[in-house]
């Protein structure tokens, strides 16, 4: 039983949604790949001007549709480029947080974390950190749902 | 008249000519930007942190350094230095040297593969002041401008010994050129801009203080040493064993300050407390348990909020600040730390100290390159190394501006303002011939797409040399998106950032009638710009484009993974094709811009900028409360440390007065603003007559209400008696000599209800220093003596806290003459009537004893406050004022003269209490920042905003709350509910004010708002498609 929960371990690579915003954590990230430090391939990064567009419901159709894990990155409070937009995302992720406790989505599927744009290494740390936390708690235990290329013209 | 050219030499790329070349593009003049270095960006580049907000230096920086590239009207010469500069005011030949790279600069990829090959390594690296190692070819920093590699010609094997030659066998562009010769450039231009910046001597020289050891650090060495993208990594670790210090000691006035060695500079640096206060912050942020020691002779925090910057270290951060005076710094041998002798100058002896660091902040001068450029226009400096104040408005006269830290020794928010400042003096000078030389681009009709039309995506997969190609399999992924839904052509490439690569784009567009496009390459966030360009060219709107970093993000990352890596790229391509194919063409909106200023407060900081706005054609509206122009500077005897007379003030209200496109409101105060940027509706009240003057409309509005000094209430007891003998400092200034009362024995208390801390504590104690009270009480110092040359002075002080060049040397030559007396605590000073005299009692520092002796005349340094009304005139705004009520700027550093909300600016003291000559410097700013927006009379707002669907909104007006630039407003409408029409409330975006951060959107409850570019559908699709897709049937046309 134990070789066999290894083994699925090994081969399990999660699927990981991170919003970054465009002038810090997405700089970050940049700088990450030019300094050239290596992290887990499993992240997708959706890139938005400011973390506080980031919906709360956004989060929940990731996880329903079977994403094992998503991570929310703005900038530094105080660096925001839009002046307080990350405080505007601490809060409504804050009570996103409590409604995934209730849904019964394991509290650490879901991060919010601060980068600058010149912590590239600190980038590739939280990658890192994250996507092991991630593999630990295993697969999502709903089923992965595929999108469908609708194009809808309203 | 002689010919004006309608271009600018701005000499320096550093923040004050960044700034100056932005504005000057912008108000219609043409740049030709020269820098010494490899790249733009100068000192701020270097910096990990800036103070006081602590925000990340590249971050803020990094964007307006690729501004500067993408810029069609600069013309950026790096690695070149100005030979020659001929000719008259308004028309002078410049000769440029550009110094050869050995990189073909338009065609170098900066992929860095030269660099990983080259065999020479180990050089120090300049940018990193030595602490870190680079190649013979290389690049200054990862985010370099030009992002361009160069040959050091000196460590190079090829250009020394013709062998080797390898990195030009290695690049795929073929970029290498080992023939290249220094060019030289001719250049005609119209005004100079002189913006080299400082240097920091390496602390070497100072062999006194360990020099050699590699604890010791220049305070630009630890810098880069706390940066992310530094030797460490960011990581605080000794150099020598890379063990973590325990304690770092900061040492100020290394070589500052110092008139007695000929090596070192006389005058104080202006930034270094601050900038050791924030080092000491970001250590205490890496590791709190690391002790920092901060060793000063007085701690000078010059600038808006900087001292409570200075009370936070102190006690959030626990930074011990020690008052002394280091000597010498010895390496103990023993136990490998430093030891430290210092006069401890409280307790007023000698002792020693042990440290792990050490670090040096050494005197900032200008650089050698400024020294051989004022050769060139033959003019000398003062015995400091500055520039003479009349030399400097002589060379203004000539169209040649000094700024930045040349001019004087100023942080960089003062920087920027002297850029801006420099920019608004030259459009004034140039002003009939703006427009000449500005390159616009014409693009063809738009090919029109329907939001109905079924989308028709071509792909473009680049290989980037090896850095893409050599990681991820580019034709799988190729294979892989040709199969993907509405997906009409894709294909591979080398770079398709290069310029054939463009025509490609143009080709496949217009072949395959396509109508959205994706590039798979690197970040958008250097290339995004350059696609939307290229669609542009053929007609395509530029918002059908999206950019997938495949690179940065990818195989950059992922480089032992490249199976993953592939698998990433094909994923990252289907997300984005999901939110491609939902996009929308974009229409850029123009706003209309009235050609006029309104200028609130007529003190000189309102009439320097109504000068030069009027000057530049713009109309003016000049109010002001009182019934005379000139503000507090006209009730001033002498003006202080300006080579401006007040003759010259009143002859700029009287040229103000018969200008006709001037119009000046006295009494009169502003009742109600309505409109944003561009658009103002501005209503006037004459407050003598109570009558409402003709509403008027303003395109932008520039605030310079001014500071004022209020009373103490302490010692209320005394004044009541004897009020005439208890002077502020203001009104001290603007009595008559001959109306001060007679007078043997005076006395100047600073920091009176001020600079609160530990000692001066209670409500009535404001928290901030006011900036200039020293440097006026040493101006009166002069105008005591000069009523009664035999007078007593004594000057009550707790810090002396002036930087202006010349009050360092007045305070020396007075000490002669005065006594400067040190206390700890106001309260500690006891003030009783004796004989008509003030008997005053406190305790003094230096002594250590507690003194009483008889004074005849109090001279009180009160808090400077914001002046009455700025507290309505901010609502009326609708803009923010921080917890002094002084007006709240956009950004502390970067635009300390622009508001949040677009269209307004600050100038003057209602920024912060200042100096006159700075006053001016920032209103000359805040004219140049609304002429831009004036200038074309019209401005393109931002695309990429947010939309309210009316039909959904409620009206609760939450997102008008949140947004931080006021581009919601809530209107009020009728609504028919059956027989019944009901008034509700409806919120709608105002396109000119929307930055589109999209922060509404999540606060809207009813989701009526969303985004272009990023709409809801967009990101939906995106997050659906990273599971998968499933395919349905579909057909491909």
């Amino acid at each position: 039983m134990l070789k066999i929960k290894k083994k699925r371990n090994k081969e399990f690579e999660p699927a990981i949604l991170v919003f970054c915003c465009n002038w810090c954590s997405y700089a970050g990230a940049d700088l990450a790949g030019v300094s050239r430090f290596q992290y887990p391939p499993n992240i997708r990064i959706v890139r938005v001007m400011c973390s506080s567009r980031v919906e709360p419901i956004y989060v929940l159709r990731s996880f329903s549709n079977g994403i094992d894990g998503v991570l929310v990155i703005g900038c530094h409070k105080g660096d925001c480029h839009y002046m307080h937009g990350f405080e505007y995302t601490l809060n409504r992720m804050e009570h996103l947080k409590n409604l995934l406790k209730m849904v019964g989505i394991e509290e650490d599927r879901f991060w919010l974390h601060s980068i600058s744009a010149s912590e590239g290494k600190q980038f590739s740390e939280l990658i890192i950190e994250f996507t092991h936390t991630i593999k630990e708690l295993g697969e999502s235990k709903i089923p992965k749902r595929f999108g469908t290329m609708e194009f809808k013209c309203n | 008249m002689e010919k004006l050219q309608s271009s600018v030499l701005v000499i320096g790329g550093g923040i004050a000519g960044i700034q100056a070349s932005l504005d000057l593009t912008m108000l219609g003049f043409k740049v030709y930007l020269v820098e010494i270095k490899p790249t733009i960006g100068g000192t701020m580049a270097q910096l990990d942190k800036i103070f006081p907000t602590l925000d990340c230096s590249l971050c803020i920086l990094a964007p307006k350094m690729v501004d500067v590239y993408r810029n069609r009207n600069i013309e950026l010469y790096t690695y070149s230095y100005v030979k020659e500069i001929r000719g008259y005011t308004g028309n002078y030949t410049i000769k440029v040297i550009k110094k050869p790279r050995y990189v073909k600069e338009d065609i170098c990829k900066g992929c860095g593969d030269c660099s990983i090959i080259c065999p020479i390594k180990g050089i120090p690296s300049e940018f990193d002041v030595h602490l870190k190692t680079r190649e013979s070819v290389y690049i200054p920093f990862p985010s370099s401008v030009p992002p361009v590699y160069l040959i050091d010609d000196k460590n190079c094997l090829y250009l020394n010994f013709r062998i080797c030659g390898i990195c030009a066998k290695v690049c795929k562009a073929d970029a290498i050129d080992f023939l290249q010769k220094p060019e030289e450039i001719t250049l005609n231009v119209g005004a100079i801009v002189i913006a080299t910046g400082d240097s920091q001597e390496m602390p070497e020289i100072y062999t006194s203080f360990a020099g050699n050891s590699p604890n010791v650090l220049s305070s630009m060495q630890f810098e880069r040493l706390l940066s992310a993208n530094g030797p460490t990594g960011g990581q605080i670790i000794k150099l020598d064993d890379k063990k973590n210090p325990h304690s770092i000691a900061f040492i100020q006035c290394v070589g500052s300050r110092d008139v007695h060695h000929s090596s070192c500079k006389k005058y104080c640096s202006a930034i270094c407390c601050m900038n050791s206060a924030k080092e000491a912050i970001v250590v205490k942020e890496h590791d709190p348990n690391i002790e920092c020691y901060i060793f000063n002779t007085e701690i000078r925090a010059k600038g808006k909020n900087f001292y409570e910057f200075i009370e936070k270290s102190r006690f959030e951060y626990n930074i011990k600040y020690i008052n002394g005076h280091v000597s010498c710094i010895k390496e103990n041998l023993d136990n490998g730390k430093l030891k430290l002798y210092y006069e401890d100058i409280d307790k007023g002896k000698v002792v020693n100290f042990e440290v792990d660091m050490a670090v040096l902040a050494s005197a900032l001068s200008p650089t050698s390159s400024y020294y051989k450029l004022l050769k060139q226009i033959n003019v000398n400096c003062n015995d400091l190394g500055y520039l003479r104040e009349k030399d400097i408005i002589l060379l203004e006269k000539k169209n040649i501006f000094v700024t930045g830290y040349s001019r004087k020794p100023n942080d960089i928010q003062m920087a920027v303002a002297e850029g801006s400042a420099c920019a608004a003096k030259i459009s004034e000078k140039l002003s009939p011939v703006r427009f000449q030389k500005i390159k616009k681009m014409k693009y063809p009709a738009e090919i029109p797409v329907n939001p109905e039309d079924k989308p028709r995506v071509g792909v473009l997969v680049c290989q980037c040399g090896t850095n893409i190609g050599g990681i991820i399999n580019v034709s799988e992924v190729v294979k892989y998106v040709s199969k993907l839904p509405y997906v009409v052509h894709v294909e591979e490439n080398m770079y398709s950032c290069s310029s054939d690569s463009q025509e490609l784009i143009k080709d496949l567009i217009i072949k395959f009638n396509l109508n959205r496009f994706i590039v798979a390459s690197c970040t958008p966030r250097t290339h995004e710009q350059l696609f939307k360009n290229t669609l542009k060219e053929v007609g395509l709107n530029p918002f059908l484009f999206e950019l997938v970093n495949i690179r940065n993000q990818n195989s950059w990352v992922h480089q032992n993974e490249p199976e993953k890596a592939t698998k990433k790229a094909c994923d990252l391509i289907r997300m984005y094709l999901g939110k491609v194919i939902n996009l929308k063409p974009l229409d850029t909106i123009k706003v209309k811009v009235e050609k006029s200023s309104l200028i609130i407060g007529g003190g000189i900081a309102g009439i320097t900028a109504a000068y030069n706005l009027a000057n530049q054609g713009f109309e003016v509206y000049l109010v002001d409360k009182n019934s005379l122009l000139g503000g507090i500077a006209l009730e001033f005897i002498d003006l202080y440390y300006i080579p401006i007379t007040k003759n010259e003030i009143l002859q700029k209200i009287d040229d103000l007065k018969n200008k006709t496109n001037v119009h000046i409101l006295l009494n009169s105060e502003v009742v109600d603003i309505q409109g944003y940027i561009g658009n103002y509706e501005v209503k006037v009240k004459n407050i003598q007559k109570n009558s409402e003057d003709q509403p008027f409309k303003v395109g932008t509005i520039i605030v310079a209400t001014g500071t004022k000094q209020i009373k103490t209430n302490r010692w209320s007891y005394l004044s009541e008696r004897s009020s005439e003998r208890i002077l502020t400092q203001t009104e001290l200034t603007s009595t008559k000599d001959v109306d001060i009362p007679k007078f043997m024995d005076a006395t100047i208390i600073l920091c009176v209800d001020q600079r609160r801390n530990q000692f001066n504590n209670g409500d009535n104690i404001k928290t901030y220093c006011s900036n200039i009270c020293c440097g006026v009480a040493l101006k009166n110092i002069e105008k005591l003596l000069n009523i009664n040359p035999k007078a007593h002075i004594h000057v009550l002080y707790r810090e002396f806290q002036f930087s202006d060049l010349n009050a360092e040397n007045l305070w020396r030559s007075l000490r002669k003459k005065v006594t400067y007396e040190k206390y700890h605590s106001i309260d500690d000073i006891k003030i009783s009537d004796e004989n008509g005299k003030f008997h005053i009692k406190y305790k003094n520092i230096g002594a250590g004893i507690n003194l009483e002796y008889n004074t005849d005349l109090l001279i009180l340094a009160t808090p400077k406050v914001p002046t009455d009304g700025t507290e309505q005139l901010a609502k009326l705004l609708k803009v923010a004022t921080n917890k002094d009520g002084f007006f709240l700027e956009a950004d502390a550093k970067l635009r300390p003269i622009d508001f949040a909300t677009e269209g307004i600016f600050l100038c003057g003291g209602a920024h912060w209490p200042k100096w006159i000559g700075e006053s001016i410097i920032q209103a000359y700013g805040a004219a140049g920042r609304s002429a831009i927006l004036m200038v074309k009379g019209e401005i393109e707002a931002e695309c990429i905003t947010c939309e309210i669907i009316e039909e959904k909104c409620i009206g609760c007006g939450r997102c008008a709350e949140i947004c931080p630039y006021n581009a919601i407003e809530l209107y009020g409408t009728t609504k028919q509910m059956g027989l019944y029409n009901i008034n509700i409330q409806k919120a709608r975006i105002i396109k000119a004010a929307c930055k589109g951060c999209g922060g509404c959107i999540a606060e809207c409850s009813v989701g009526a708002i969303d985004q272009n570019y990023f709409s809801k559908v967009q990101i939906s699709k995106m997050i659906d498609l990273l599971p998968g897709i499933e395919l349905p049937i579909y057909d491909i046309i």
